[in-house]
């Protein structure tokens, strides 16, 4: 279309003089309007300055020419930038920003303008400068060289290329205004794109319940909606920063620390004096650095380089960067909590296993014996304790009784007692020599802990048959056995605490026993309970009980002992496993 | 909640990657982990083909992006194909037919693979 057009110009007409013939007057006119009519259907401002540029070429026949426009927004035409075009005419943008500066009105003589200037365009070739503007507004201009016949332009000549430069110049404004409003439209469209991806991913982010998904989610968003290759992504939350995502090279030894207190985006240069990493930053190719904003505070970084576009980030993309990554922040965040209430329910869970396995460890329904009545009285403090007792029936005649208290509490304390027990029901089952069963309890004890883990341990062996009580205390509190005629005797022959070295002898008592004898085992959760004023219950109070209860059955004794405990001990928290056993004798 | 599928099939010296339903940020990992095994097995001509995708979202767009440096690093690449307009104007909005090459039918990206 533009060479056709081109081709009925350059056919039309030699140039005339002052009152040439009516009919080259003519098609002068008729080659203008159909310019107009041309120009003003065209949005391209390349378009525009080629067809004025040809069609006054082939009128005047000059074949140096030249165009130039300031382009108004519009990336495809390159924001703010010139476009110029020209046939053997080139000039600098010295020249065209002194031009501008000038605001020419109309047409001037090349000569007709300051000296300096003058001469550089003389030197480029042109002999005449066209603005093209409306009323309101300079656009740009049109050069034009000297005729092939070498004289400047005649009056008519001149007055139609000033016309050629108004139609150019309307037809300009008009794809000026209509590059705005496709701008904004796109604007508008991309504000709507991003408040669609702000929705999306608060309704993914509100579903995801680990932190890479979560990253990963934010990066796509990123990705997706700026066109960004080069960021990294830095969590900080009060903690040392920790770069989570990084797809900038260099930047994963730099302390990242004075940005963690950012609360709002910053872009970077590379003179910047503070904070002192951004520089150094920029040098890397950070271009903006976006705080993570959680509850007020900065929670991590998101450090942006250049997208494939190469162009800067506007502040309406920061602000809607800001957005997604507050939001991330949040789905971060409650991935961390879901994960610690995870690993706390897990705990407790295994916890009451151990419990509802200890409890299985523990004996819970009691054997009959001959010429003994046996009751047992236990609660730990934890779900796992580190208390032991055990009752076994060794044959009809035949009781063991035994008590023992690991250091420590929780699960290592529950392990320990759980290999106390199976050591010693499996010693017990082997042979009935308590020293020796107990020495061999110390070297095991000893080889399976650390200096700080011990075991006081008491057992003893009753016969109904010879009415004797063989025991051996390995630095256990020492039991009472309660003598029907109100005399009391501590059982305290035996040895070392289990533990504490490899090898330990030990020795064991023996007490003959009587009808209504009474033997009360404990551990020192008894003795030791304290109260609110932090004081113990002690052996003392204990043994006041006992005096006054051991005509009672076994079980009845533990419920006084335990009442005087709960009197004595008030309100306060309860601070140690209580365990205590008891054995009338009959 | 909306479905989205994605099937590869071999296509001479190419894959093509067939798209279906809806690509957002709940569907994402699903393609990405597609890319991840194209990119596993040393595939990196690599056509997807946008027929029967209905809709893609900012984060769908985000995981081509993912890709695209390390399938070009490796002297593949990513070429788009047959999308609806809906799914093309995302694309074009956020300025990406500048960044990738997009064509009306799979089988001219084929061509532009089977030629090299």
């Amino acid at each position: 279309m533009n060479q056709n057009h081109d081709n009925a110009l350059s056919g039309t007409s030699p140039q005339g003089p002052p009152g040439q013939p009516v009919n080259d007057q003519l098609i002068e006119l008729t080659s203008l309007i159909e310019t107009a009519k041309i120009l003003n259907t065209s949005l391209d401002y390349r378009f525009i300055l080629n067809h004025i540029m040809l069609a006054s070429m082939g009128k005047l026949a000059v074949s140096r020419t030249a165009a130039v426009v300031r382009a108004e927004g519009g990336a495809q035409q390159g924001e703010g930038s010139r476009i110029r075009i020209g046939k053997g005419i080139s000039l600098s943008d010295d020249v065209l920003d002194e031009l501008y500066q000038i605001d020419l009105e109309g047409s001037v003589d090349a000569s007709g303008v300051h000296n300096s200037l003058a001469k550089k365009l003389a030197d480029s070739g042109v002999n005449r400068i066209f603005a093209i503007r409306t009323s309101h507004r300079l656009f740009g201009y049109f050069f034009i060289g000297r005729k092939l016949i070498g004289t400047g332009l005649a009056p008519t000549e001149i007055e139609f290329v000033s016309t050629l430069c108004n139609i150019a110049a309307a037809a300009i404004e008009n794809a000026s205004v209509f590059q705005q409003y496709k701008d904004s439209n796109s604007e508008l469209q991309r504000r709507v794109q991003e408040l669609q991806t702000l929705f999306e991913l608060s309704k993914e982010f509100s579903l995801l319940v680990d932190e890479p998904r979560a990253l990963r989610t934010l990066e796509f968003a990123i990705m997706g909606q700026t066109g960004a290759r080069k960021y990294a992504v830095c969590l900080s939350n009060g903690k040392e920063p920790r770069v989570v995502v990084n797809r900038i090279p260099g930047i994963e030894s730099l302390d990242l620390r004075p940005l963690c207190s950012l609360d709002q985006a910053l872009r970077l240069t590379d003179s910047m004096t503070e904070p002192a990493v951004a520089a150094e930053l920029a040098r890397k190719g950070v271009e903006i650095v976006i705080p993570f904003q959680l509850k007020g505070r900065t929670s991590g970084l998101l450090l942006l380089g250049e997208r494939l576009s190469k162009s800067p980030y506007l502040d309406s993309e920061i602000n809607f960067l800001s957005s997604l990554c507050n939001l991330a922040a949040m789905a971060i965040d409650n991935a961390h909590l879901f994960k610690e209430s995870l690993a706390k329910q897990r705990l407790e869970e295994e916890l009451n296993l151990a419990h509802a396995i200890q409890e299985k460890l523990l004996p819970r329904e009691m054997p009959s014996f001959v010429g003994s009545d046996v009751a047992t009285f236990h609660i730990p403090t934890k779900q796992v304790g580190g208390d032991y007792f055990d009752v076994i029936k060794l044959n009809e005649n035949l009781i063991c009784v035994a008590i023992a208290d690991v250091s420590g509490k929780g699960f290592p304390a529950a392990l320990l007692m759980a290999n106390l027990q199976s050591a010693f029901r499996a010693l017990m089952a082997a042979e009935l020599d308590l020293a020796g069963i107990t020495e061999r309890l110390n070297s095991i004890i000893f080889g399976n802990t650390d200096f700080d883990k011990f075991i006081t341990f008491f057992a003893a062996v009753y016969s109904s048959v010879s009415k004797h009580l063989i025991y051996v205390n390995a630095g256990h509190n020492y039991p009472f056995l309660m003598k029907s005629d109100g005399r009391i005797v501590r059982l305290d022959k035996g040895g070392l605490i289990l533990g504490i070295v490899q090898r330990a002898a030990y020795e064991t008592g023996d007490e003959p026993v009587d009808n209504g004898d009474v033997l009360y085992m404990f551990t020192d959760g008894v003795s030791e309970a304290l109260n609110l004023s932090e004081e113990q219950f002690t052996e003392e109070r204990l043994e006041g009980i006992l005096r006054l209860n051991s005509t009672l059955r076994p079980a009845a004794i533990l419920e006084a002992v335990r009442n005087e405990i709960v009197n004595f001990v008030g309100d306060a928290p309860q601070s140690d496993d209580i365990t205590q056993v008891c054995v009338k004798f009959l | 909640m909306n479905e989205f599928k994605v099937l590869t099939r071999d296509s001479g010296n190419a894959v093509v990657m067939d798209l279906h339903g809806f690509l957002d940020a709940h569907t994402a990992p699903d393609l990405e982990k597609t890319f991840a095994e194209l990119i596993g097995k040393g595939k990196f001509n690599i056509v997807v083909n946008f027929d029967a995708l209905n809709y893609i979202s900012s984060a769908g767009l985000g995981v081509f992006m993912a890709y695209i440096d390390e399938v070009r690093g490796n002297h593949g690449d990513i070429k788009l194909a047959n999308m609806q307009q809906k799914v093309f104007n995302v694309f074009d909005l956020l300025g990406f037919p500048f960044l990738y090459e997009i064509y009306k039918d799979q089988d001219e990206a084929l061509k532009k693979f089977n030629s090299q």
